[in-house]
């Protein structure tokens, strides 16, 4: 587990145009940034450069699927979802058209600061009725997340990775199903999306001295309605959420809204980013600044199962954000 | 022209300040493995020109040496202010699109508003120094790192100083990326509404974004012809000549509406190895192979000689 694929979208997209011929993907100046430079020079008339307008792009996403087209519209999360919002909200939500919106740069993963980090696109896509909400994991996910939400009939939100993304996962994704990771029921952590592997490496770490601790991913945010992790989340002692998202509106707030509505007893303890805003840097000072890091998921878990942990400090920071390929494309 | 001429030593001084924006830039690429320099090499001219000669600024009210990032403002609570670094007026600066915030911290080095230590110290991790500022950034105003935000921020600026009677200018860069979000017309629109004899906006034409040249990306054509017809006063000048540009910006700040200076700049002046990067549209975020780096270092180092 754990090997890093390059761009596994870039592919996935290629071969999606290959084998849907009224598939056309628009882009907003983000082409090669968003993996979609494959399917631009492949299939050029099947592109639209829409520029940096996303709320005329979302309208004309619209538009194209009202004429049979299947637009794809591929951005950094930001871009997908919080400024176009009125836009997909009455021209995509509403009509329930068939589009999809891939946004990249899940949550605190980028120096671009608090205009490039997406810590709200969860929160704001499932608040829409008739959306489908999707957030991958894993290099399997990027390569099969597209043939699994090709049936959905209304507007589809992913959440996806870019660039090295680790392979965790065998099997495509299946939509409204879960993963389990590792079984276990004493503790049993949820995750979704960017920090899987973190999770993933935390959970088999803990499992040395705690084997009950149970670890699920999760990629169908919404409908929410995987009646076999709906019966784990109820019958679990604590659960743990994880997410590179703020805990108020994103998995956390999903999953207890089930446990609620269910009269569940189960305890809740969320690991995400809490109810701030954010700032830029790299990637591994801002998870440990913001309570994501290993660290932070590690004694989260140990705290649920009751184990004393030394309390865990906030890095001052310091290191110079360097401007690797896979941060910097794009922004 | 109307306006008075740069004196030599004015001219002097402006080219320095150029020359040392184009240096401070270089200098943050080479460390951090990449950054917006050809966004510095296109404004270094004009930002040089508006710090030294043109806009009234007053003296920073924040320290040489910025703090270490505290949190993001809370009600009552603003935190650090970036604008604090400008002074209090009666002009104010403001930049809509944060990607040239690094080109502004150079300009404050250069131009005594900032220790040029806190350059290197405090674009790390946890510093205020961001590579796409926020507004705690230092001389950064608005949190305007997504395009087509500011210039409204900068129109609000404006009708509120001209409903209080409280003078001086709100200068607003913006870049022609921007031209292609609706909401910088919108704003634009507000601005020629409310006769906004008090907006002076500065436009970087550099013809360029992500994807490549705007052409072949999304046209925007006639930019100075777009923005006349849309009721502002329109004035154009090529970016790297500092004479004729000092004069187009002083018939800009005496003119009578909400105006605009569309500055057409060259943004891989400066460095030798950038202009192979425009024709190969790798421009915008210019990441260093290991043989530019050693280049970039010795151009530097020659304009830290002359300067």
């Amino acid at each position: 587990m754990g090997t890093l694929v390059n761009k596994p979208f870039y592919a996935a997209l290629l071969e999606h145009g290959r084998t849907h011929d009224n598939v056309v993907v628009v882009t907003n100046d983000l082409t090669a940034s968003c993996e979609a430079d494959g399917f631009r020079d492949a299939f050029p008339s099947r592109h639209v450069s829409a520029g940096m307008a996303e709320q005329a792009l979302i309208s004309s996403l619209s538009g194209m699927a009202a004429e049979g087209l299947y637009p794809i519209y591929t951005s950094f999360a930001v871009f997908c979802t919080r400024r176009p919002y009125e836009q997909i909200l009455l021209t995509l939500a509403y009509p329930a058209k068939k589009a999809t919106l891939v946004g990249f740069l899940p949550g605190l993963v980028t120096p671009g600061g608090v205009t490039h980090q997406s810590v709200d696109d969860i929160g704001l896509m499932t608040a829409l009725p008739n959306m489908t909400v999707i957030e991958a994991g894993d290099a399997t996910d990027m390569e099969t997340v597209l043939d699994a939400v090709h049936p959905v009939a209304g507007p589809t939100y992913i959440r996806g990775l870019r660039g090295e993304v680790p392979r965790l996962f065998d099997e495509p994704m299946r939509l409204g199903h879960h993963r389990t990771m590792f079984e276990g029921s004493d503790v049993l952590v949820v995750v979704s999306g960017h920090l899987t592997a973190s999770a993933h490496s935390v959970v088999a770490d803990i499992r040395r001295q705690h084997p009950g601790v149970g670890l699920i991913n999760v990629s169908t945010l919404k409908p929410f309605d995987d009646e076999a992790l709906i019966q784990k989340l109820l019958a679990a002692t604590t659960v743990v959420t994880i997410e590179n998202h703020w805990v108020v509106s994103g998995l956390s707030r999903i999953v207890g809204q089930v446990l609620v509505a269910n009269h569940a007893t189960t305890r809740l303890v969320s690991v995400g980013v809490q109810d701030t805003f954010t700032h830029g840097g790299s990637a591994a000072y801002l998870e440990d600044f913001y309570g994501i890091s290993e660290r932070h998921i590690a004694r989260a878990i140990l705290g649920a199962l009751g184990v004393e942990t030394d309390s865990v400090g906030q890095s001052a920071g310091g290191g110079i954000v360097t401007l690797t390929e896979g941060v910097a494309e794009g922004l | 022209m109307s306006a008075t001429p740069l004196t030599p030593q004015a001219l002097h001084e402006t080219q320095r300040v150029a020359d040392v924006i184009r240096a401070h830039a270089a200098e943050w690429a080479i460390r951090a493995n990449g950054g917006y320099l050809a966004q510095s090499c296109g404004v270094a001219e004009l930002f040089s020109l508006l710090h030294t000669q043109v806009m009234d600024l007053g003296p920073s009210m924040a320290p040489l040496k910025p703090p270490r990032f505290s949190g993001t403002p809370t009600p009552g609570n603003p935190g650090v202010r970036g604008e604090d670094w400008l002074g209090h007026g009666p002009d104010i600066f403001i930049i809509s699109p944060a990607h040239y915030a690094s080109a502004h911290y150079a300009t404050l080095a250069a131009t005594g508003r900032l220790d040029p230590t806190a350059l290197a110290e405090d674009s790390t991790d946890g510093g205020l120094l961001e590579m796409i500022g926020a507004e705690h950034s230092p001389g950064m105003v608005v949190t305007s790192g997504s395009l087509g935000i500011a210039l409204g921020v900068g129109v609000g600026r404006a009708i509120a100083r001209k409903r209080v009677g409280k003078p001086g200018d709100v200068w607003v860069m913006i870049s022609d990326g921007e031209l292609q979000e609706g909401s910088t017309w919108e704003a634009i629109q507000l601005a020629v509404s409310e006769g906004l004899d008090n907006l002076r906006i500065v436009l970087d034409r550099n013809d360029m974004q992500v994807d490549g040249k705007m052409p072949q990306v999304m046209p925007i054509g006639d930019a100075a012809a777009k923005l006349r017809a849309f009721g502002l006063n329109v004035f154009e000048h090529p970016a790297h000549d500092i004479p004729g540009l000092h004069a187009t910006l002083l018939d800009m700040k005496a003119s009578s509406g909400p105006a605009v200076l569309v500055s057409y700049s060259e943004p891989w002046r400066g460095f030798s190895f950038l202009p192979a990067r425009w024709e190969s549209n790798k421009l915008h975020f210019v990441r260093l192979t290991s043989e530019e780096k050693t280049l970039l270092e010795e151009e530097v180092a020659q304009i830290w000689e002359r300067s």
